[in-house]
């Protein structure tokens, strides 16, 4: 008993096929209802048990092979019309592509992003103010008299005030400090970055910066700690670990004692590096808050002390983004923006993917 | 505060060098700004000698020289007129830098001869602007002797920056004490302050104007009567010593005020008695009484100034300057003497209002040592006897006020608490008293004096800063300032959403700006009536406080066409300013954007950029900020920044969180911009409330397993009709169900009558328990279009 064709010509026959009809047509001479394998199923009734189980197999594994065999060639048909159509299809890929504009983060924003990361990994949380102040906070409370020279009119603006009393630009972010102290019990950590004003023009100076500030009052910060916190602050931000640096006794009214940093620099073909070289670049002013600050905000000096310190933020960006022209940073020229911005992703964080 | 190094060891017995002084005085509080020591660089420069100098063989005007320096003879040739045989100058050698010109010397042929070295002129010594000719020396000077020990510039000047606080060291001697205290030496005795008697009664008098609460404006003065003095041209060390720090020497009794002034720090000044009328007197001006001062200005003096004046005239302003009247020449013969101590804030007061700077006043207002009203005096005769000769009368003087003895108790383990740093009780008592404190010590307590001289020393933190800056800074230990325990939040929802918005609007391709918090008076009024002024401005362009912050950005339109960016996306965030507003000030994100910023690729829309690309932009911000944008308030926005027609304010509750549309014409003709611009602001402090939020409360995702079906519809409605409304509208039918409404056409023209436009709302509906039957779906599109009919006089489009 065997089946009156064979397989392997069957499937021969399907794959020479060259158009969906022909294997369709071979198809219908097989599986059809009136096709081969169709036929002689009904036939197997007549058959032995025996014979029927094997021929039964048979028919049924011819019945797989063509339909498989068919289902193949077609798609390879289908594919090679398809393919052809391809040939046809072709473009000029090197034209180009649609230029979405970038956004970017400022250099000083950036900046104070850094900070803001670094010093809160140190657990200081950030606060900020108003920038017109009031005398109190932005001078005699921190212990700046009357008659000190950063009062005069050269130095601060004066905005009008309905209330009669005059109001000042603040000249450094300590009002924020004061504020503080005045609302909040110690222990307190905080920095406060923000805008800041001097009545001062030119090529190093602007009428309008940003400083940081920090504040730290409790019952045993002391003078290392501080230097401490700065160090680390400063290598963390400049990311050298070896960081020359020079800390020197200085003069503020309201730290006492009063200390400023040095980094180290050289410069060579007009290109600053930070952090080794006989040269030497301050950075920023510091010192335990003046005994006489924390009575004027209502802190018992005798059982609270702590440290302050403020820094300049146009001068910690140029310093790290190597730009070289202050007045840069304030100015509309796109490419400027463009040229030292920072994509919104691009985080400092060492942790960074 | 300039002096130079033999001048210091004048006050110091020292064998360390310049750098290690120089290093110290950093170190101990006295920063160095500047170190000239012309050792170093004016090495190379000798005395030289012209053996020959003959007529060049090419050029009218210049000389072949021969000339013999300590290291051989030279051919230079020399344009120099003075240029001649057997003259003495001063040779440059090859390769030598030569500090006029900054330009290293090479050897070079001109006109054909070739020339080595070079015979400097004073110009290109730095040492005038003289270029006529060639510097000439005195015969006697032997070949080869150094250029700066010809002129006496060996002495390196030292130059520091004196922290306001330390009007002791506005003194060499001072300093010196300072670097004593610090271990680079011994202080030596003040060879000026011996005392001298006097051999007459002097004619003149001093007398004072002050008593009971005023006393303190002068608290005393003195003085004395020198008699038949020769005034001359100073000594040469002097003259050296003053040019050195840059004042120019007058004559032997004004070069001897000026001395002692920066070698004491003691301010003083002498009159020509022959000038007087009478006593001199300190008192306070009259109202329109004048004086002409040294500098030759006649000062108007007000009535709180404390003035000097005899019998006719003023003859000078307390602590700030002298008369010129009364002033000492060379034909001086009989001088009268003042040395005398003010209020360091009456002399502020007074200098400030005339904006007259002097060395007095600079020491007077930063305290002086209120004993030096005896020893000033007596320096003042020790360096007039001696350099002017004449005779002495006995010394005169006012009442005095006494000063009070500052006394201070000190714990000694405030070092540590402080400071932290460890230093032993006997050691910061040595570094005090070196410093010229007066110390008794008992157990850990000090009772210290604090000297005269240092007015600045108030309480226990000022002691431990002397003792930790005379033992060193840098020995303060570090400490692990690592803080893991107490956490808290770094910034609040305010200052989160003041930070976070930079990073989410620069996301949308903005650039971020930092512009002025000023700006024009002129561009702010027409934004905003409710305008703060600046007292003071830096310039008349930038007199108010920002009221908004869009007429800034403007700026950056015009400026930048010039660089052919026609297009741009720009955004600040900062503070905006208006009396009205509490603290004056609010934060806002402001961005504007125009022109075309797919900047005309082939393949994209040629457009502008427009209301709704902002509003796009504008959405995807507050999203991101996780504000419910669905439901936001569209009210006409209050100012006249914006289009009235193109703009809308967005609300949620009380608050509006933002503003966004076209910007106004009249505002952009104002500032010559031609062109449509649209803009957003958003008030970054409402965002507060939105950022509370913590991200841990975000609801489970249900997974709807129902086919969603979507219905297109398409209404005539009146102009007047708002698409937010038809939208929230239909949207209330059920809230469950349908899931999004979406516009997708609009229509208004010609194929439509003129009053009404045509708008296709395409609505996505899911159904919640099973899928929907068609006649479910029927009824509900029956619901919407009777809904949109009725609410807003609409009728359907077939």
């Amino acid at each position: 008993m065997s089946l009156p064709v064979d397989a392997v010509d069957v499937k021969k026959r399907i794959e020479e096929c060259k158009s969906l009809q022909d294997v369709e047509s071979i198809r219908l001479e097989y599986l059809g209802k009136k096709g081969l394998i169709p036929s002689e199923m009904k036939l197997l009734g007549k058959l032995s048990i025996d014979e029927r189980k094997l021929k039964g197999q048979e028919l049924n594994k011819l019945k797989t092979l063509v339909e498989e065999t068919v289902n193949n060639q077609k798609t390879n048909i289908e594919n090679k019309e398809i393919e052809k159509k391809l040939q046809n299809e072709k473009i000029d890929v090197t034209l180009p592509q649609q230029e979405i504009t970038d956004g970017k983060i400022h250099p000083i924003s950036q900046t104070i992003f850094s900070i803001i990361e670094i010093f809160g990994n140190l657990n200081y949380s950030v606060e900020a103010g108003p920038d017109i102040e009031s005398d109190f906070n932005n001078f005699s409370a921190l212990n700046i008299p009357p008659h000190h020279p950063a009062r005069e009119m050269q130095d601060t603006f004066y905005v009008q005030n309905s209330d009669g009393e005059d109001n000042v630009l603040r000249t450094h972010t300590s009002p924020v400090q004061v504020r503080t102290m005045l609302k909040t019990k110690p222990p307190i950590k905080i920095i406060v970055p923000g805008r800041t004003y001097r009545s001062d023009s030119d090529s190093t100076h602007t009428p309008m910066f940003h400083q940081v500030e920090g504040l730290v009052v409790n019952k045993d910060a002391n003078m290392a700690d501080l230097k401490s916190t700065l160090i680390t602050f400063l290598k963390e931000f400049f990311e050298i670990d070896n960081l020359k640096y020079r800390f020197r006794p200085s003069y503020f009214p309201f730290t006492e004692p009063s200390a400023e940093m040095d980094v180290a620099f050289t410069k060579k073909n007009n290109v600053l590096k930070i952090g080794e070289g006989d040269e030497w670049l301050e950075i920023l002013g510091c010192g335990m808050v003046n005994p006489k600050v924390l009575e004027n905000c209502n802190i018992d000096s005798s059982v609270y002390q702590g440290f302050a310190f403020g820094m300049g933020i146009e001068r910690l960006s140029m310093l790290k983004y190597g730009i070289t022209d202050m007045r840069g940073l304030f100015d509309l020229n796109l490419k400027w923006l463009d040229h030292y911005g920072f994509s919104p992703l691009d985080l400092r964080n060492r942790a960074e993917v | 505060m300039k002096f130079t190094l033999n001048w210091l060891k004048d006050h110091l017995e020292t064998a360390k060098d310049l750098d290690t002084i120089v290093e110290t005085l950093t170190n101990i509080g006295l920063e160095i700004e500047n170190v000239e020591d012309k050792s170093k660089s004016f090495n190379d420069f000798t005395v030289a000698e012209v053996l020959k100098a003959e007529q060049h063989p090419d050029a009218d005007r210049l000389k072949v020289c021969s000339v013999k320096t300590i290291d051989g003879t030279f051919q230079v040739v020399c344009g120099a007129p003075n240029a001649r045989t057997g003259m003495k100058g001063i040779f440059a050698p090859e390769n030598s830098f030569i500090p006029g010109t900054g330009l290293k010397l090479k050897k070079s042929k001109i006109r054909g001869v070739e020339s080595c070295g070079m015979l400097v002129s004073e110009r290109e010594m730095g040492l005038s602007d003289e270029h006529d000719g060639i510097i000439e020396v005195e015969t006697k000077h032997k070949l080869g002797k150094k250029f700066i020990e010809v002129f006496n510039l060996d002495d390196p000047v030292i130059e520091i920056n004196i922290t306001p606080n330390r009007g002791d060291c506005l003194s060499v001697r001072g300093i010196a004490r300072d670097l004593a205290a610090a271990g680079l030496g011994t202080l030596k005795e003040n060879a000026l302050t011996k005392s001298i008697k006097g051999t007459f009664e002097s004619p003149i008098k001093w007398e004072k104007a002050f008593s009971g609460d005023d006393e303190y404006l002068c608290p005393g003065v003195a003085g004395r009567y020198f008699k038949n003095v020769t005034n001359k041209e100073s000594p040469a060390w002097l003259q050296q010593r003053l040019k050195a720090i840059g004042l120019r020497p007058i004559s032997a009794l004004v070069d001897i005020t000026n001395y002692i002034t920066y070698d004491l720090g003691r301010p003083l000044h002498v009159y020509d008695a022959d000038k007087l009328d009478g006593n001199l007197k300190m008192r306070f001006a009259k109202k329109n009484e004048t004086c002409l001062t040294l500098d030759e200005e006649k000062r108007e003096c007000t009535s709180g100034m404390i003035v000097i004046s005899d019998n006719q005239q003023l003859h000078g302003i307390g602590g700030v300057m002298g008369g010129l009247d009364s002033g000492c020449s060379l034909d001086t013969k009989n001088v009268f003497l003042e040395v005398a101590l003010f209020d360091p804030i009456s002399v502020t007061k007074t200098g400030r209002h005339l904006k007259l700077q002097s060395d007095a006043r600079y020491r007077f207002e930063r305290g002086i040592d209120s004993t030096s009203i005896k020893w000033g005096v007596d320096a003042a005769t020790n360096m007039i006897s001696d350099l002017c000769g004449g005779e002495v009368s006995k010394p005169v003087q006012t009442n005095v006020l006494d000063s009070k003895q500052s006394k201070i108790i000190f714990n000694t383990n405030k070092v540590k608490s402080l400071g932290g740093l460890e230093i032993k009780n006997d050691q910061q008592k040595s570094i005090l008293e070196s410093l010229g404190f007066n110390i008794v010590e008992k157990n850990n307590i000090f009772e210290i004096i604090v000297p005269s001289f240092r007015p600045d020393i108030e309480g226990e933190a000022d002691i431990v800063e002397e003792i930790m800056r005379i033992y060193g800074f840098d020995k303060i230990p570090l400490t692990n300032v690592s803080d893991i325990h107490n956490k808290k939040n770094i910034l609040s929802p305010e200052l989160k959403s003041f930070y976070k918005i930079k990073k989410v609007i620069a996301n949308q391709g903005y650039l971020e700006a930092v512009t002025w918090s000023f700006m024009d008076e002129k561009a702010a009024k027409l934004v905003s009536a409710d305008v703060i002024e600046i007292k003071n401005p830096i310039s008349s362009d930038l007199n108010v406080m920002r009221p908004s912050n869009i007429p800034n950005l403007l700026n950056a339109i015009n400026l930048n066409k010039s660089k052919v960016i026609n297009y741009g996306k720009l955004f600040e965030v900062g503070p905006i300013f208006a009396a009205s507003l509490e603290n004056k000030q609010t934060n806002v994100a402001t961005a504007i954007g125009y022109g075309n910023v797919n900047g005309g690729n082939w393949n994209s829309i040629n457009q502008d950029f427009d209301v709704f690309a902002i509003k796009s932009d504008l959405m995807q911000i507050l999203k991101a900020l996780n504000v419910p944008v669905d439901n936001l308030i569209y009210e006409n926005i209050k100012n006249k920044i914006f289009h009235p027609g193109k703009s809308s304010s967005l609300r949620i509750g009380k608050n509006i969180l933002a503003n966004f549309g076209e910007l106004n014409p009249i505002l952009l003709k104002s500032l010559d911009i031609g062109h449509s611009v649209v803009a957003f602001e958003i008030f970054t402090d409402t965002l507060a409330q939105f950022l509370a939020k913590k991200i841990s409360t975000i609801s489970a995702f249900d997974n709807n397993p129902y086919q969603m079906v979507e219905r297109d519809f398409a209404f005539l409605f009146p102009k007047s009709v708002q698409a937010n409304d038809i939208i929230n509208k239909i949207k209330k039918i059920d809230k469950k169900i349908i899931n999004k409404v979406s516009i997708f056409d609009v229509y208004e023209g010609e194929k439509i009558e003129f009053d009404s436009k045509s708008i296709a709302i395409r609505v996505l509906l899911q159904p919640i328990e099973k899928t929907f039957s068609d006649e479910e779906i029927e009824n509900l599109s029956n619901q919407i279009i009777d809904t949109v009919i009725t609410s807003f006089a609409a009728s359907l489009r077939k």
